[in-house]
């Protein structure tokens, strides 16, 4: 079920994939994804679309 | 034996030239040339605006506006890059121009669900006829993107494009829209999540709230 923590940590998902947040956060995250299926699919998909960001370029350049 | 006489001119086949020739032709001011840069690049440019302005009136009034920058500026290429990114540069500026003339910019994207969407969604994906077959597959992933790309407001769409879509580096879009480094940066990876959740929950949450309307360029 999601919390209010897990908004929280949704919040910091683009830092934590651009390791732009300290470790003390970092860490946090991790262990948060590690036992939150919730968060975890979210991530995912978080990193989905930006991976497939780059090739919309294809239709640009 | 004499061979064929050379000062008969054969025509001009332009589109066998690359763009470096077609600019010298043009600044010499063979309308040829230049209408054939202008069709090389014409696709380009308006996706470009298109992703930029978030609308295809908008978009077109752009594009325009970029060739006839380009009619008068061939002389201003240094040929310190190449001349895709030179165009593609001017492409975003003029946009950025336009944007940020109009000061508290009222969103104007239309409805997209209309026809000129559907006809431009498909002159966006027109090129996929290009593209080898495997990437095709991927095709429909990527409209969707671009379908949910352009949905976004201009403060989250504009430096998410600039960033994750051409590359710019967050200072570099700081510069463009003149907005502090920290902004830039939250407001690309607010539109981050937003994608992902239009994409996947279809929570269209981005369109319904007034207060990310008012673009805050200064």
């Amino acid at each position: 079920m999601r919390t209010t923590y897990c908004s929280l940590v949704d919040q910091y998902l683009p830092k934590y994939l651009e390791d732009d947040v300290s470790s003390v956060r970092k860490e946090q995250i991790k262990e948060h994804l590690s036992s939150c299926p919730d968060c975890r699919g979210d991530y995912k998909r978080l990193k989905f679309v930006l991976s497939h960001l780059s090739q919309v370029e294809e239709y640009c350049s | 034996m004499k061979g064929p006489a050379r000062d008969v001119k054969s025509p001009i086949r332009y589109s066998r030239l690359n763009d470096e020739a077609l600019l010298t032709l043009a600044r010499e001011g063979d309308e040829g040339a230049y209408e054939t840069l202008v069709r090389r690049y014409q696709h380009e440019v308006y996706t470009s605006a298109f992703f930029m302005m978030g609308n295809p009136a908008d978009a077109h009034d752009a594009s325009q506006e970029v060739f006839i920058k380009l009619y008068f500026s061939l002389g201003k290429f240094a040929g310190r890059s190449s001349f895709s990114t030179w165009l593609y540069r001017l492409t975003i500026n003029t946009c950025i121009d336009e944007l940020r003339s109009r000061k508290r910019y009222r969103n104007r994207n239309v409805d997209l669900e209309g026809e000129s969407y559907q006809a431009l969604e498909a002159q966006i994906v027109g090129k996929k006829g290009d593209l080898p077959e495997e990437e095709c597959l991927n095709s429909e992933i990527k409209e969707i993107l671009i379908r949910e790309v352009v949905r976004l407001h201009d403060r989250h769409r504009i430096p998410f494009v600039l960033r994750d879509v051409y590359g710019y580096s967050y200072q570099e879009i700081a510069e463009i829209l003149r907005l502090p480094l920290g902004t830039v940066k939250s407001n690309i990876f607010r539109a981050r999540r937003l994608l992902r959740d239009m994409v996947f929950k279809g929570r269209g949450e981005e369109r319904n709230r007034d207060e990310d309307n008012i673009l805050f360029f200064s």
